[in-house]
Protein backbone atom coordinates (compact mmCIF):
# COMPACT_ATOMS: atom_id res chain seq x y z
CA UNK A 1 0.00 0.00 0.00
CA UNK A 2 1.09 3.26 -0.55
CA UNK A 3 -0.02 5.74 2.42
CA UNK A 4 0.06 9.48 2.39
CA UNK A 5 0.30 11.89 5.62
CA UNK A 6 0.22 15.26 6.85
CA UNK A 7 -0.24 17.23 10.06
CA UNK A 8 -1.68 20.49 10.77
CA UNK A 9 -1.72 22.12 14.33
CA UNK A 10 -1.67 25.36 16.49
CA UNK A 11 -1.46 26.49 19.92
CA UNK A 12 -4.46 27.60 22.29
CA UNK A 13 -5.04 31.44 21.35
CA UNK A 14 -3.10 33.21 23.52
CA UNK A 15 -0.50 30.81 24.52
CA UNK A 16 2.81 30.96 22.88
CA UNK A 17 4.12 27.97 20.56
CA UNK A 18 6.13 26.63 23.39
CA UNK A 19 3.26 26.13 25.58
CA UNK A 20 1.33 23.57 22.97
CA UNK A 21 0.93 20.21 24.90
CA UNK A 22 -0.24 18.06 21.80
CA UNK A 23 2.08 15.96 20.71
CA UNK A 24 1.88 14.07 17.16
CA UNK A 25 3.43 10.95 15.32
CA UNK A 26 5.17 10.71 12.78
CA UNK A 27 6.94 14.48 13.50
CA UNK A 28 6.88 14.51 9.87
CA UNK A 29 4.96 14.11 6.70
CA UNK A 30 4.54 10.99 4.90
CA UNK A 31 4.62 9.56 1.62
CA UNK A 32 5.85 6.26 0.74
CA UNK A 33 5.00 2.72 0.38
CA UNK A 34 4.81 -0.02 2.87
CA UNK A 35 3.20 -3.06 4.66
CA UNK A 36 2.55 -0.91 8.15
CA UNK A 37 2.45 2.29 9.21
CA UNK A 38 1.76 3.97 12.69
CA UNK A 39 0.57 7.13 13.36
CA UNK A 40 -0.43 8.62 16.65
CA UNK A 41 -1.59 11.57 18.40
CA UNK A 42 -2.17 12.88 21.71
CA UNK A 43 -3.56 15.60 24.24
CA UNK A 44 -1.36 16.77 27.22
CA UNK A 45 -4.00 17.96 30.46
CA UNK A 46 -3.95 21.57 31.08
CA UNK A 47 -4.05 21.32 34.57
CA UNK A 48 -1.01 19.37 35.36
CA UNK A 49 2.70 19.79 34.21
CA UNK A 50 5.17 18.32 31.78
CA UNK A 51 2.27 17.22 29.96
CA UNK A 52 3.88 18.17 26.48
CA UNK A 53 6.93 16.00 27.70
CA UNK A 54 4.26 12.89 28.76
CA UNK A 55 2.52 13.41 25.49
CA UNK A 56 5.25 12.99 23.07
CA UNK A 57 6.41 10.05 25.45
CA UNK A 58 3.48 8.28 23.99
CA UNK A 59 3.45 9.12 20.57
CA UNK A 60 6.61 8.25 20.42
CA UNK A 61 6.63 4.70 22.43
CA UNK A 62 3.33 3.99 19.48
CA UNK A 63 5.02 5.29 16.90
CA UNK A 64 7.89 2.67 18.05
CA UNK A 65 5.31 -0.63 18.44
CA UNK A 66 5.23 -0.77 21.90
CA UNK A 67 2.47 0.37 23.46
CA UNK A 68 -0.75 -2.49 22.11
CA UNK A 69 -3.66 -3.31 23.21
CA UNK A 70 -2.32 -6.27 25.29
CA UNK A 71 -0.75 -6.05 28.27
CA UNK A 72 -0.96 -2.10 27.72
CA UNK A 73 -0.62 -0.94 31.57
CA UNK A 74 2.49 -2.94 31.81
CA UNK A 75 4.01 -1.35 28.42
CA UNK A 76 3.49 2.45 29.88
CA UNK A 77 6.00 1.57 32.68
CA UNK A 78 8.71 2.01 30.55
CA UNK A 79 7.59 5.90 29.69
CA UNK A 80 6.20 6.50 33.31
CA UNK A 81 10.63 5.69 34.52
CA UNK A 82 11.23 7.86 31.63
CA UNK A 83 9.11 10.82 32.14
CA UNK A 84 10.50 10.63 36.12
CA UNK A 85 13.79 10.85 35.34
CA UNK A 86 12.99 13.83 32.80
CA UNK A 87 11.17 16.22 35.43
CA UNK A 88 13.24 14.86 38.59
CA UNK A 89 16.62 15.57 37.79
CA UNK A 90 16.51 19.23 38.47
CA UNK A 91 15.50 21.27 41.63
CA UNK A 92 12.24 22.73 41.33
CA UNK A 93 10.28 25.38 43.50
CA UNK A 94 7.30 23.66 46.10
CA UNK A 95 4.75 24.16 43.61
CA UNK A 96 6.29 22.54 40.62
CA UNK A 97 7.38 19.67 43.22
CA UNK A 98 3.40 19.41 44.06
CA UNK A 99 2.57 19.09 40.46
CA UNK A 100 5.25 16.28 39.91
CA UNK A 101 4.34 14.51 42.43
CA UNK A 102 0.54 14.95 40.87
CA UNK A 103 1.99 13.31 37.75
CA UNK A 104 1.52 14.55 34.25
CA UNK A 105 -1.82 13.41 32.51
CA UNK A 106 -2.59 13.02 28.44
CA UNK A 107 -4.98 11.48 26.52
CA UNK A 108 -3.70 9.18 23.78
CA UNK A 109 -5.19 8.02 20.55
CA UNK A 110 -3.17 5.41 18.47
CA UNK A 111 -3.60 3.94 14.89
CA UNK A 112 -2.56 1.54 12.45
CA UNK A 113 -2.56 0.45 9.08
CA UNK A 114 -1.39 -2.80 7.96
CA UNK A 115 -1.49 -5.44 5.39
CA UNK A 116 -2.33 -8.93 6.26
CA UNK A 117 -2.22 -10.15 3.05
CA UNK A 118 -1.06 -8.42 -0.73
CA UNK A 119 -4.46 -6.59 -1.40
CA UNK A 120 -5.38 -6.19 1.58
CA UNK A 121 -5.72 -3.11 4.05
CA UNK A 122 -6.74 -2.84 7.75
CA UNK A 123 -6.58 -0.21 10.35
CA UNK A 124 -7.25 -0.81 14.11
CA UNK A 125 -6.75 1.75 16.66
CA UNK A 126 -6.42 2.28 20.62
CA UNK A 127 -7.23 5.09 22.92
CA UNK A 128 -7.59 6.31 25.91
CA UNK A 129 -9.25 9.90 26.56
CA UNK A 130 -11.00 12.27 23.94
CA UNK A 131 -8.63 12.06 20.29
CA UNK A 132 -10.55 11.12 18.08
CA UNK A 133 -10.77 9.19 14.69
CA UNK A 134 -12.46 9.74 11.69
CA UNK A 135 -12.40 7.18 8.51
CA UNK A 136 -13.95 8.89 5.26
CA UNK A 137 -15.13 7.70 2.15
CA UNK A 138 -15.83 9.72 -1.17
CA UNK A 139 -18.32 12.00 0.51
CA UNK A 140 -19.20 10.30 3.67
CA UNK A 141 -18.21 9.50 7.14
CA UNK A 142 -18.13 5.45 7.37
CA UNK A 143 -16.34 5.17 11.24
CA UNK A 144 -15.39 7.36 14.13
CA UNK A 145 -13.52 6.69 16.77
CA UNK A 146 -13.64 6.57 20.21
CA UNK A 147 -16.75 9.06 19.92
CA UNK A 148 -18.88 9.04 17.84
CA UNK A 149 -21.21 12.10 18.73
CA UNK A 150 -20.34 16.13 20.32
CA UNK A 151 -22.12 14.68 23.80
CA UNK A 152 -18.94 12.39 24.35
CA UNK A 153 -16.42 15.34 25.09
CA UNK A 154 -15.99 16.50 28.47
CA UNK A 155 -13.86 18.66 30.37
CA UNK A 156 -12.99 15.84 32.85
CA UNK A 157 -12.10 12.79 31.01
CA UNK A 158 -10.39 9.62 32.00
CA UNK A 159 -6.47 10.37 30.88
CA UNK A 160 -2.73 8.19 31.01
CA UNK A 161 -0.70 9.11 34.50
CA UNK A 162 3.24 9.09 34.39
CA UNK A 163 1.88 7.77 38.05
CA UNK A 164 1.19 4.16 38.08
CA UNK A 165 -1.36 4.63 40.37
CA UNK A 166 -4.25 6.20 38.79
CA UNK A 167 -3.98 3.99 36.13
CA UNK A 168 -5.64 1.00 38.22
CA UNK A 169 -8.69 1.46 35.87
CA UNK A 170 -7.22 1.74 32.83
CA UNK A 171 -8.83 -1.39 31.72
CA UNK A 172 -12.36 0.31 31.80
CA UNK A 173 -11.20 3.01 29.90
CA UNK A 174 -9.14 1.94 26.77
CA UNK A 175 -10.89 1.34 23.57
CA UNK A 176 -9.86 -0.23 20.84
CA UNK A 177 -11.26 -0.50 17.12
CA UNK A 178 -10.54 -2.15 13.91
CA UNK A 179 -11.90 -2.40 10.41
CA UNK A 180 -11.36 -2.70 6.82
CA UNK A 181 -9.43 0.06 4.65
CA UNK A 182 -9.84 0.89 0.63
CA UNK A 183 -7.63 2.65 -1.38
CA UNK A 184 -8.90 6.49 -1.81
CA UNK A 185 -9.78 6.10 2.03
CA UNK A 186 -8.73 8.91 4.67
CA UNK A 187 -8.18 8.70 8.41
CA UNK A 188 -8.02 11.87 9.97
CA UNK A 189 -6.80 11.91 13.61
CA UNK A 190 -7.91 14.80 15.97
CA UNK A 191 -7.13 15.98 19.32
CA UNK A 192 -10.56 16.93 21.20
CA UNK A 193 -11.12 20.00 20.03
CA UNK A 194 -11.43 19.97 16.79
CA UNK A 195 -13.06 16.58 17.25
CA UNK A 196 -15.75 18.38 18.84
CA UNK A 197 -16.34 20.37 15.63
CA UNK A 198 -15.71 18.01 13.51
CA UNK A 199 -18.76 15.45 15.22
CA UNK A 200 -20.93 18.45 15.78
CA UNK A 201 -20.63 19.74 12.05
CA UNK A 202 -21.05 15.97 10.87
CA UNK A 203 -24.04 15.97 12.88
CA UNK A 204 -25.79 19.04 11.14
CA UNK A 205 -25.52 17.69 7.84
CA UNK A 206 -21.88 20.12 7.43
CA UNK A 207 -20.18 17.29 5.86
CA UNK A 208 -16.69 18.94 7.80
CA UNK A 209 -14.78 16.68 5.96
CA UNK A 210 -15.01 18.43 3.10
CA UNK A 211 -13.22 21.38 4.81
CA UNK A 212 -10.49 19.06 5.62
CA UNK A 213 -10.14 17.90 2.37
CA UNK A 214 -9.49 21.50 1.80
CA UNK A 215 -7.06 22.28 4.29
CA UNK A 216 -4.47 18.81 3.34
CA UNK A 217 -4.65 20.10 -0.40
CA UNK A 218 -4.25 24.11 0.69
CA UNK A 219 -1.84 23.55 3.71
CA UNK A 220 -0.90 25.25 6.75
CA UNK A 221 -2.54 28.77 5.73
CA UNK A 222 -5.49 26.91 4.71
CA UNK A 223 -5.33 25.42 8.11
CA UNK A 224 -4.41 28.55 10.00
CA UNK A 225 -7.73 30.21 8.08
CA UNK A 226 -9.76 27.58 8.94
CA UNK A 227 -9.04 27.34 12.81
CA UNK A 228 -9.51 30.85 13.00
CA UNK A 229 -12.52 31.01 10.95
CA UNK A 230 -13.81 28.21 13.40
CA UNK A 231 -12.81 30.04 17.15
CA UNK A 232 -14.34 33.56 15.71
CA UNK A 233 -17.69 31.96 15.46
CA UNK A 234 -17.62 30.30 18.51
CA UNK A 235 -17.63 26.76 16.59
CA UNK A 236 -14.02 25.76 18.24
CA UNK A 237 -13.20 25.78 21.60
CA UNK A 238 -9.90 27.42 22.89
CA UNK A 239 -7.46 25.00 23.34
CA UNK A 240 -4.68 23.07 21.11
CA UNK A 241 -5.58 22.28 17.89
CA UNK A 242 -3.93 18.83 16.15
CA UNK A 243 -5.22 17.75 12.71
CA UNK A 244 -3.10 14.58 11.73
CA UNK A 245 -4.46 13.36 7.92
CA UNK A 246 -3.73 10.22 6.48
CA UNK A 247 -4.79 8.71 3.59
CA UNK A 248 -4.35 5.48 1.87
CA UNK A 249 -3.62 5.57 -2.05
CA UNK B 1 -24.63 32.45 29.73
CA UNK B 2 -23.02 33.79 32.61
CA UNK B 3 -20.15 32.07 34.10
CA UNK B 4 -18.78 31.05 30.98
CA UNK B 5 -15.92 33.39 30.17
CA UNK B 6 -12.54 32.16 29.61
CA UNK B 7 -9.66 31.97 32.82
CA UNK B 8 -6.80 33.31 31.17
CA UNK B 9 -3.76 35.42 31.40
CA UNK B 10 -4.76 37.87 28.77
CA UNK B 11 -8.75 37.42 30.77
CA UNK B 12 -7.67 37.10 34.46
CA UNK B 13 -10.33 36.67 37.17
CA UNK B 14 -10.11 37.52 41.01
CA UNK B 15 -10.26 35.71 44.43
CA UNK B 16 -11.04 38.10 47.63
CA UNK B 17 -9.98 35.69 50.97
CA UNK B 18 -11.62 37.09 54.03
CA UNK B 19 -10.40 35.48 57.29
CA UNK B 20 -11.72 36.29 60.44
CA UNK B 21 -8.77 36.94 62.74
CA UNK B 22 -10.79 38.70 65.93
CA UNK B 23 -10.83 37.33 69.22
CA UNK B 24 -13.80 34.96 69.13
CA UNK B 25 -11.41 32.40 67.26
CA UNK B 26 -9.09 31.77 69.84
CA UNK B 27 -12.18 29.18 71.16
CA UNK B 28 -11.75 25.43 70.29
CA UNK B 29 -13.39 24.22 67.40
CA UNK B 30 -16.08 21.94 68.02
CA UNK B 31 -17.46 20.26 70.84
CA UNK B 32 -15.99 17.55 72.90
CA UNK B 33 -12.70 19.35 73.98
CA UNK B 34 -10.72 19.31 70.85
CA UNK B 35 -7.24 20.63 71.03
CA UNK B 36 -7.68 22.93 68.00
CA UNK B 37 -8.79 26.55 68.15
CA UNK B 38 -11.13 28.35 65.49
CA UNK B 39 -7.84 30.44 64.43
CA UNK B 40 -5.84 26.95 64.36
CA UNK B 41 -8.53 26.20 61.86
CA UNK B 42 -8.67 29.44 59.61
CA UNK B 43 -5.18 29.45 59.03
CA UNK B 44 -5.11 25.83 57.84
CA UNK B 45 -7.83 27.01 55.59
CA UNK B 46 -6.45 30.02 53.44
CA UNK B 47 -2.97 28.10 53.52
CA UNK B 48 -4.60 25.48 51.70
CA UNK B 49 -7.10 27.18 49.31
CA UNK B 50 -3.85 29.52 48.51
CA UNK B 51 -1.58 26.48 47.70
CA UNK B 52 -4.35 24.37 45.63
CA UNK B 53 -4.73 27.87 43.94
CA UNK B 54 -0.92 28.21 43.16
CA UNK B 55 -0.98 24.66 42.46
CA UNK B 56 -3.76 24.54 39.84
CA UNK B 57 -2.08 27.58 37.74
CA UNK B 58 1.68 26.15 37.92
CA UNK B 59 3.02 25.29 35.00
CA UNK B 60 6.46 23.41 33.93
CA UNK B 61 7.57 27.34 33.29
CA UNK B 62 6.26 28.96 36.46
CA UNK B 63 2.86 29.95 37.96
CA UNK B 64 0.58 31.27 35.39
CA UNK B 65 -1.49 34.68 36.34
CA UNK B 66 -4.92 33.57 35.91
CA UNK B 67 -6.02 34.87 39.03
CA UNK B 68 -5.29 38.20 41.00
CA UNK B 69 -5.40 37.13 44.66
CA UNK B 70 -5.80 39.41 48.07
CA UNK B 71 -6.42 38.56 51.77
CA UNK B 72 -8.31 40.75 54.06
CA UNK B 73 -7.93 40.47 57.63
CA UNK B 74 -10.84 41.24 59.76
CA UNK B 75 -9.96 41.52 63.97
CA UNK B 76 -8.52 44.32 65.65
CA UNK B 77 -8.10 45.72 62.65
CA UNK B 78 -9.53 45.32 59.14
CA UNK B 79 -7.27 45.25 56.32
CA UNK B 80 -4.59 43.36 53.42
CA UNK B 81 -3.46 40.39 55.63
CA UNK B 82 -0.75 38.86 53.72
CA UNK B 83 2.64 39.59 55.35
CA UNK B 84 6.25 39.64 54.48
CA UNK B 85 7.02 40.86 50.89
CA UNK B 86 3.66 40.59 49.62
CA UNK B 87 2.71 43.49 53.14
CA UNK B 88 0.12 45.69 52.54
CA UNK B 89 -0.77 44.70 49.09
CA UNK B 90 -4.97 44.37 48.39
CA UNK B 91 -4.31 42.29 44.93
CA UNK B 92 -1.44 40.43 43.81
CA UNK B 93 -1.16 38.12 41.31
CA UNK B 94 -1.07 34.50 41.45
CA UNK B 95 2.47 34.06 40.75
CA UNK B 96 3.42 36.24 43.63
CA UNK B 97 1.48 34.55 46.41
CA UNK B 98 3.17 31.09 45.23
CA UNK B 99 6.98 32.71 44.98
CA UNK B 100 6.28 34.62 48.42
CA UNK B 101 5.47 32.53 51.14
CA UNK B 102 5.89 33.24 54.57
CA UNK B 103 7.78 29.89 54.86
CA UNK B 104 7.58 26.66 53.65
CA UNK B 105 7.50 23.67 55.85
CA UNK B 106 8.37 19.51 55.37
CA UNK B 107 5.28 17.25 55.84
CA UNK B 108 4.76 13.95 54.12
CA UNK B 109 1.64 13.24 52.77
CA UNK B 110 0.62 9.71 51.34
CA UNK B 111 0.82 8.63 47.91
CA UNK B 112 0.02 5.57 45.52
CA UNK B 113 2.42 3.29 45.09
CA UNK B 114 0.72 1.83 42.35
CA UNK B 115 0.31 -1.64 43.79
CA UNK B 116 -2.53 -0.73 45.41
CA UNK B 117 -0.98 0.36 48.66
CA UNK B 118 -0.13 3.63 50.22
CA UNK B 119 3.88 5.06 50.74
CA UNK B 120 4.47 8.68 52.52
CA UNK B 121 5.92 11.08 50.22
CA UNK B 122 7.95 14.16 51.47
CA UNK B 123 6.61 17.08 50.26
CA UNK B 124 6.69 20.99 51.25
CA UNK B 125 4.36 22.69 52.87
CA UNK B 126 3.79 26.51 51.98
CA UNK B 127 2.57 28.69 54.93
CA UNK B 128 1.39 32.33 54.63
CA UNK B 129 -0.87 32.71 57.33
CA UNK B 130 -0.41 31.46 61.38
CA UNK B 131 -3.18 31.44 63.71
CA UNK B 132 -4.54 34.96 65.07
CA UNK B 133 -7.27 35.87 67.46
CA UNK B 134 -7.37 39.22 69.09
CA UNK B 135 -10.35 42.00 69.03
CA UNK B 136 -13.88 42.21 67.71
CA UNK B 137 -15.68 41.31 64.41
CA UNK B 138 -15.86 43.99 62.22
CA UNK B 139 -17.32 41.56 58.94
CA UNK B 140 -19.16 44.27 57.77
CA UNK B 141 -16.05 46.51 57.04
CA UNK B 142 -14.70 43.67 55.85
CA UNK B 143 -17.19 42.76 52.88
CA UNK B 144 -17.36 46.77 52.36
CA UNK B 145 -13.73 46.81 52.16
CA UNK B 146 -14.21 44.11 49.73
CA UNK B 147 -16.69 46.17 47.45
CA UNK B 148 -14.01 49.16 47.32
CA UNK B 149 -11.24 46.24 45.89
CA UNK B 150 -13.06 44.72 43.56
CA UNK B 151 -15.30 47.83 42.06
CA UNK B 152 -11.27 49.65 41.28
CA UNK B 153 -10.32 46.13 39.95
CA UNK B 154 -13.90 45.41 37.76
CA UNK B 155 -13.73 48.50 35.19
CA UNK B 156 -10.29 47.07 34.12
CA UNK B 157 -11.26 43.93 33.73
CA UNK B 158 -14.38 43.82 32.47
CA UNK B 159 -14.96 40.50 30.66
CA UNK B 160 -13.30 38.15 33.48
CA UNK B 161 -14.64 35.32 34.69
CA UNK B 162 -16.63 37.49 38.03
CA UNK B 163 -14.33 37.60 41.14
CA UNK B 164 -15.05 35.21 44.01
CA UNK B 165 -15.15 36.24 47.30
CA UNK B 166 -14.82 33.82 50.11
CA UNK B 167 -14.98 34.53 53.87
CA UNK B 168 -13.89 32.53 56.04
CA UNK B 169 -15.63 32.78 59.94
CA UNK B 170 -17.47 32.03 62.78
CA UNK B 171 -20.30 33.78 61.65
CA UNK B 172 -20.67 35.98 64.74
CA UNK B 173 -20.55 39.83 63.64
CA UNK B 174 -20.20 42.46 66.10
CA UNK B 175 -20.36 45.53 63.87
CA UNK B 176 -24.31 44.98 62.80
CA UNK B 177 -25.67 42.78 60.73
CA UNK B 178 -23.78 41.74 57.42
CA UNK B 179 -26.54 41.40 54.91
CA UNK B 180 -26.66 44.81 53.40
CA UNK B 181 -22.95 44.55 53.10
CA UNK B 182 -22.73 41.13 51.48
CA UNK B 183 -25.51 41.89 49.06
CA UNK B 184 -24.09 44.79 47.66
CA UNK B 185 -20.98 42.91 47.45
CA UNK B 186 -22.83 40.34 45.25
CA UNK B 187 -24.49 43.48 43.23
CA UNK B 188 -21.07 44.11 41.53
CA UNK B 189 -20.57 42.45 38.45
CA UNK B 190 -18.53 42.02 35.53
CA UNK B 191 -20.36 41.23 32.15
CA UNK B 192 -19.84 37.59 32.84
CA UNK B 193 -22.11 37.53 35.70
CA UNK B 194 -22.82 38.95 39.55
CA UNK B 195 -19.46 38.55 41.94
CA UNK B 196 -19.43 35.27 43.74
CA UNK B 197 -20.01 35.35 48.01
CA UNK B 198 -18.84 31.94 49.48
CA UNK B 199 -18.48 31.37 53.00
CA UNK B 200 -16.54 28.93 55.31
CA UNK B 201 -18.46 28.91 58.88
CA UNK B 202 -16.57 27.63 61.29
CA UNK B 203 -18.22 26.76 64.82
CA UNK B 204 -17.40 26.23 68.50
CA UNK B 205 -20.98 24.21 68.99
CA UNK B 206 -19.49 21.39 67.07
CA UNK B 207 -21.81 19.32 64.29
CA UNK B 208 -21.31 17.18 61.60
CA UNK B 209 -19.45 18.87 58.42
CA UNK B 210 -22.07 19.92 55.57
CA UNK B 211 -21.15 21.02 52.55
CA UNK B 212 -22.64 22.88 49.70
CA UNK B 213 -25.97 22.40 51.18
CA UNK B 214 -29.59 23.45 49.04
CA UNK B 215 -31.60 24.46 52.38
CA UNK B 216 -30.68 26.03 55.98
CA UNK B 217 -32.56 23.30 57.57
CA UNK B 218 -30.21 21.21 59.01
CA UNK B 219 -27.91 24.14 59.99
CA UNK B 220 -27.86 24.33 63.97
CA UNK B 221 -28.01 27.80 64.49
CA UNK B 222 -28.98 31.36 63.30
CA UNK B 223 -25.06 32.54 62.60
CA UNK B 224 -24.79 29.42 60.36
CA UNK B 225 -28.64 29.79 58.70
CA UNK B 226 -27.03 33.32 58.31
CA UNK B 227 -24.02 32.96 56.36
CA UNK B 228 -25.73 30.22 54.36
CA UNK B 229 -27.74 33.30 53.34
CA UNK B 230 -25.55 35.10 52.29
CA UNK B 231 -24.01 32.56 50.17
CA UNK B 232 -24.58 32.66 46.47
CA UNK B 233 -25.34 29.50 44.38
CA UNK B 234 -22.65 27.60 42.91
CA UNK B 235 -22.79 27.82 39.11
CA UNK B 236 -24.04 25.55 36.72
CA UNK B 237 -20.47 24.87 35.80
CA UNK B 238 -19.29 24.35 39.34
CA UNK B 239 -22.49 22.04 40.29
CA UNK B 240 -21.67 19.93 37.22
CA UNK B 241 -18.15 19.60 38.34
CA UNK B 242 -19.56 18.89 41.71
CA UNK B 243 -21.50 15.89 41.14
CA UNK B 244 -18.94 14.50 38.82
CA UNK B 245 -16.79 14.62 42.14
CA UNK B 246 -19.50 12.91 44.17
CA UNK B 247 -21.11 16.02 45.71
CA UNK B 248 -24.79 15.82 45.84
CA UNK B 249 -25.22 19.26 44.25
CA UNK B 250 -28.52 20.83 43.15
CA UNK B 251 -29.63 23.67 41.32
CA UNK B 252 -30.28 25.78 44.94
CA UNK B 253 -26.77 24.38 46.47
CA UNK B 254 -24.65 27.03 47.76
CA UNK B 255 -21.18 28.31 47.91
CA UNK B 256 -20.70 27.44 51.81
CA UNK B 257 -19.62 25.07 53.90
CA UNK B 258 -19.95 24.42 57.73
CA UNK B 259 -16.99 22.73 59.80
CA UNK B 260 -15.44 21.82 56.75
CA UNK B 261 -12.70 22.99 54.18
CA UNK B 262 -13.75 24.55 50.70
CA UNK B 263 -10.34 23.61 49.05
CA UNK B 264 -12.81 21.54 46.35
CA UNK B 265 -14.30 24.80 45.07
CA UNK B 266 -10.89 25.60 43.55
CA UNK B 267 -11.53 22.10 41.37
CA UNK B 268 -14.78 23.53 40.19
CA UNK B 269 -12.86 26.10 38.58
CA UNK B 270 -12.27 25.38 34.59
CA UNK B 271 -9.20 26.72 32.78
CA UNK B 272 -9.09 23.59 30.76
CA UNK B 273 -8.48 19.40 30.64
CA UNK B 274 -8.70 18.17 34.41
CA UNK B 275 -8.28 14.57 34.07
CA UNK B 276 -11.41 13.06 36.04
CA UNK B 277 -8.74 10.60 37.69
CA UNK B 278 -6.72 13.13 39.16
CA UNK B 279 -7.20 13.58 42.88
Amino acid sequence: MHVTARVFWAPKAGNRTEEYEDAFWPASGVNRAGDRFRFAVADGATETSFSALWAQLLVRSFGAGNLRQAHFDASLRPEQVRWHNAVASKPLPWYAEAKVLDGAYAALLGFELYSPYPGRVKWRALAVGDCCLMQIRGDGMVASFPATEAAYFTSRPYLLSSNPGPTLALSDHLRSAGGAALPGDRFYLMTDALAHWFLHAAAAGDAPWRACRTVVQGGARRFAALVEDLRSQHKLRNDDVTFLAVELL
Amino acid sequence: MPYSAEISRANPSCFLFLIDQSGSMEDPFGAGGSSRKKADLVADAINRLLQNLVIKCAKEEGIRDYFHVGVIGYGEKVGPALGGALAGRELAPISDIGNLPARVEQRTKKVEDGAGGLIDQAIRFPVWFDPIGHGATPMCQALTQAHTILSNWLPQHADSFPPIVINITDGEATDGNPTAAATALRALESNDGNVLLFNIHLSSKGGSPIEFPDTPANLPDQYAQLMFDLSSTLTATMRSIAQQEGYAASESSRGFVFNADMVSVIKFLDIGTRPSNLR
